[in-house]
């Protein structure tokens, strides 16, 4: 499915058909779209469910437009239309890592489209005592070998095997592919978050607009968020649970994703009527 | 062939535990304040010295917070200059523009020093090294629009007549009416280095701007880069224009190729490990650009692992008179580069070094160069159809 907002077409991919829960699901920043083991679980765990993915603009088969993406608000403002081209109804949002940031931002900013929120080592927050660790430092930042690949990922998942479904489908033979996917998404998260760096001065804020229903993962074993990042989350959004996974690294919903699909899988039982 | 003498201007003295870090991230407290200007005007004079040693022009350029360049304002550096020199051009090689607030800042700066010098000034702009957005906090990812639009509005400003509003994606500006315009008409000639991307070929080939190689890519990257903007130029243009190519390189004079090597080992080295951790930045450069340059990522300057390392790959020319005027002549015929920089300073090569090879280079080596190629080298793309045809420009232009 394509949805047109601003000028970029976005490429959506939904996972079962069930007239129950809709998740819209917010990519990492690995930008994972495809086969992606959690959104499985996910549409099997949540009877009745579908979970939608969205392609963010330049990456895979969505395209850009020029003012795609420039201010938090465009993105805001695209994904609260993609929203209302997809559903009538509330839907679930879960956004891991740079997804998290947006899915946050977009919970706050529509609380009558959002009837839960998943977050998982979101960026979107600055702690001054725990930076974060930049994803632009890299010599070559696009590279799953470079130093903020491997601070996220102490685990050494196979972070190119989850990635490999979500390249372009020309590219999928192609000696650059997987980097070239990287470099995508690397630039639009450059996009929102260069500067100030990956985070938005103002969402601390907003966060407390949230009224939904609120679960936060949190990879403890994370080299590039600590996890006073997710106790901030869990601070600022009214009534938000903080789970955390003290083995994890940055991409918990990755790594144990038939566990943490049951936690969510609870949480959507509990909002009964509402989902 | 027209010679240009460029400066980094690097702090020479960084331990080699930080060469390994991140080129903005080495402390600043390792720089000696009391000896910052000696060594500034020492470069200064470095530069100053190629106009009496007969050199065609100078070259400047713009970094930020790293000790691989201190020479945070090009244009502040063009001006000194010009105040220095009589008959050289300086070539500003040049200001970051997307790293200015108002592209009109630097067109007024320009047309100041091109004013102050009597119209000796080549504009060549850049993008920015990939630290420098680091530095200035500006997404990378619009770098390259940024780029391209504050050069129209700079050549625009300087030749439409005002007051008009610009309207632009990143810039917007009511009024643009520069009184302060450069002596040359219409404008200066422009310079752009690149790396080998495609877009900045095509872009100096259509606008008519001289195309300039970065240096310390590997031989044969450069070749091919070199090669594909000839191949577009002639596309275009059906005929070669040496003088529309400029090529970057360290060179070393000495007595002998044994002394040479022996004095300037060192300190090429040095420079090589300064570069070690610089930053990268996505959607810094095109999609087409990162490949090609992943492709030769192998082989930088930085990465030469010995001498012959640095030989082979022509990351710089050292050696006696004879042999640099032998190594040379074959870069520009390699090349076709119409336009030569020699970067005579490098990393921590001492001034009195940097002098004395300046001077054997403009007694011994300059004469020979320019009686090898009067006219600038023969583009081999030009074949028999134009031979006896003189280049596009004729002489010695800086265009």
């Amino acid at each position: 499915m394509h949805i047109d907002v601003n000028g970029a077409t976005y490429r959506l991919e939904t996972t079962g058909s069930g007239k129950g829960t809709h998740f819209l699901y917010l990519p990492s920043i690995i930008g994972e779209t495809r086969n992606i083991e959690i959104v499985n679980e996910l549409a099997s765990s949540v009877p009745g469910s579908k979970v939608t993915v969205l392609e963010y603009p330049g990456c895979g088969a969505s395209i850009s437009s020029k003012i795609a993406w420039k201010t938090i608000y465009d993105i805001v403002y695209d994904i609260g239309r993609i929203l209302d081209g997809i559903t009538d109804r509330p839907i679930v949002l879960i956004g891991p890592s740079i997804g998290g940031w947006l899915a946050a931002e977009v919970a706050a900013w529509y609380p009558d489209k959002v009837c839960a929120l998943v977050l998982s080592n979101a960026f979107g927050l600055r702690l001054p005592e725990f930076p974060a660790w930049s994803p632009f430092h890299e010599t070559g930042s696009a590279d799953l070998n470079s130093s903020f690949y491997a601070r996220a990922n102490p685990n050494r998942l196979d972070l190119g095997k989850i990635i490999a479904p979500s390249i372009r489908e020309e590219e999928k033979e192609d000696a650059y592919g997987l980097f070239l996917h990287l470099l995508r998404v690397q630039t639009l998260a450059s996009r929102i978050g260069f500067n100030p760096l990956m985070h938005d001065p103002r969402l601390e804020m907003r966060l407390r607009n949230i009224q939904c229903p609120t679960l936060i993962f949190w990879g403890q074993a994370d080299g590039v968020l600590a996890p006073q990042h997710g106790q901030a989350f869990a601070t600022q959004i009214p009534g938000a649970q903080l789970v955390l996974d003290s083995t994890s690294g940055h991409f918990p919903l990755l790594e144990k994703p038939a566990k943490h699909a049951q936690t969510i899988a609870t949480l959507i039982s509990s909002l009964g009527a509402r989902s | 062939v027209q010679v240009f003498a460029f400066h980094l201007m690097p702090w020479p003295q960084v331990p080699v535990d930080f060469s390994g870090q991140r080129a903005v991230t080495i402390p600043n407290t390792l720089v000696d304040r009391e000896r910052l200007g000696t060594l500034i005007n020492q470069y200064l004079d470095q530069l100053v010295a190629c106009e009496e040693a007969g050199l065609d022009g100078i070259a400047v350029n713009e970094h930020h917070q790293m000790p691989w360049g201190l020479m945070g304002s090009p244009n502040l550096a063009a001006a000194m200059l010009a105040m220095r020199t009589k008959r050289v051009k300086i070539l500003v090689l040049g200001p970051a523009l997307p790293l200015y607030g108002s592209p009109l800042r630097v067109a007024e700066e320009i047309a100041l020093v091109d004013q102050v010098s009597g119209g000796r000034v080549i504009f060549g702009c850049v993008i920015g090294g990939p630290p420098e957005y680091h530095v200035a906090g500006i997404d990378p990812s619009e770098a390259r629009g940024r780029f391209n639009e504050a050069l129209d509005l700079i050549i625009e400003a300087w030749t439409r007549p005002g007051p008009f509003e610009h309207y632009g994606e990143y810039y917007k500006l009511q009024h643009v009416n520069p009184w302060l315009l450069p002596l040359q008409r219409p404008h200066p000639p422009v310079w752009v280095p690149g790396a080998g991307s495609p877009e900045t070929i095509d872009m100096c080939v259509q606008k008519g701007f001289t195309y300039s190689a970065l240096p310390f890519f590997a031989k044969e990257f450069s070749d091919q880069s070199f090669a594909m903007f000839r191949r577009k130029f002639m596309k275009v243009n059906g005929r070669p224009d040496p003088y529309k190519v400029s090529m970057l390189v360290p060179v070393y004079v000495a007595a002998t190729d044994e002394a040479a090597r022996r004095e300037y080992e060192e300190h090429f080295f040095y420079f090589a490990g300064l570069h070690g951790g610089a930053f990268s930045v996505p959607g810094y450069s095109s999609e087409m650009g990162v490949v090609r340059q992943m492709s030769a990522r192998p082989a930088f300057a930085w990465t030469a692992k010995d001498w012959s390392d640095v030989e082979e790959n022509a990351y710089a020319i050292v050696g006696s008179p004879q042999t640099v005027i032998e190594k040379l002549s074959r870069r520009i015929e390699e090349t076709g580069a119409g336009n030569l920089m020699c970067m005579f300073h490098i990393g921590s090569l001492p001034h009195e070094k940097v002098l004395a090879s300046t001077q054997l280079f403009a007694s011994e080596v300059l004469p020979a160069i320019r009686n090898n190629f009067p006219s600038g080298p023969v583009w081999p793309e030009a074949g028999q159809a134009f031979a006896g045809l003189q280049p596009i420009g004729g002489g010695k232009h800086a265009h």
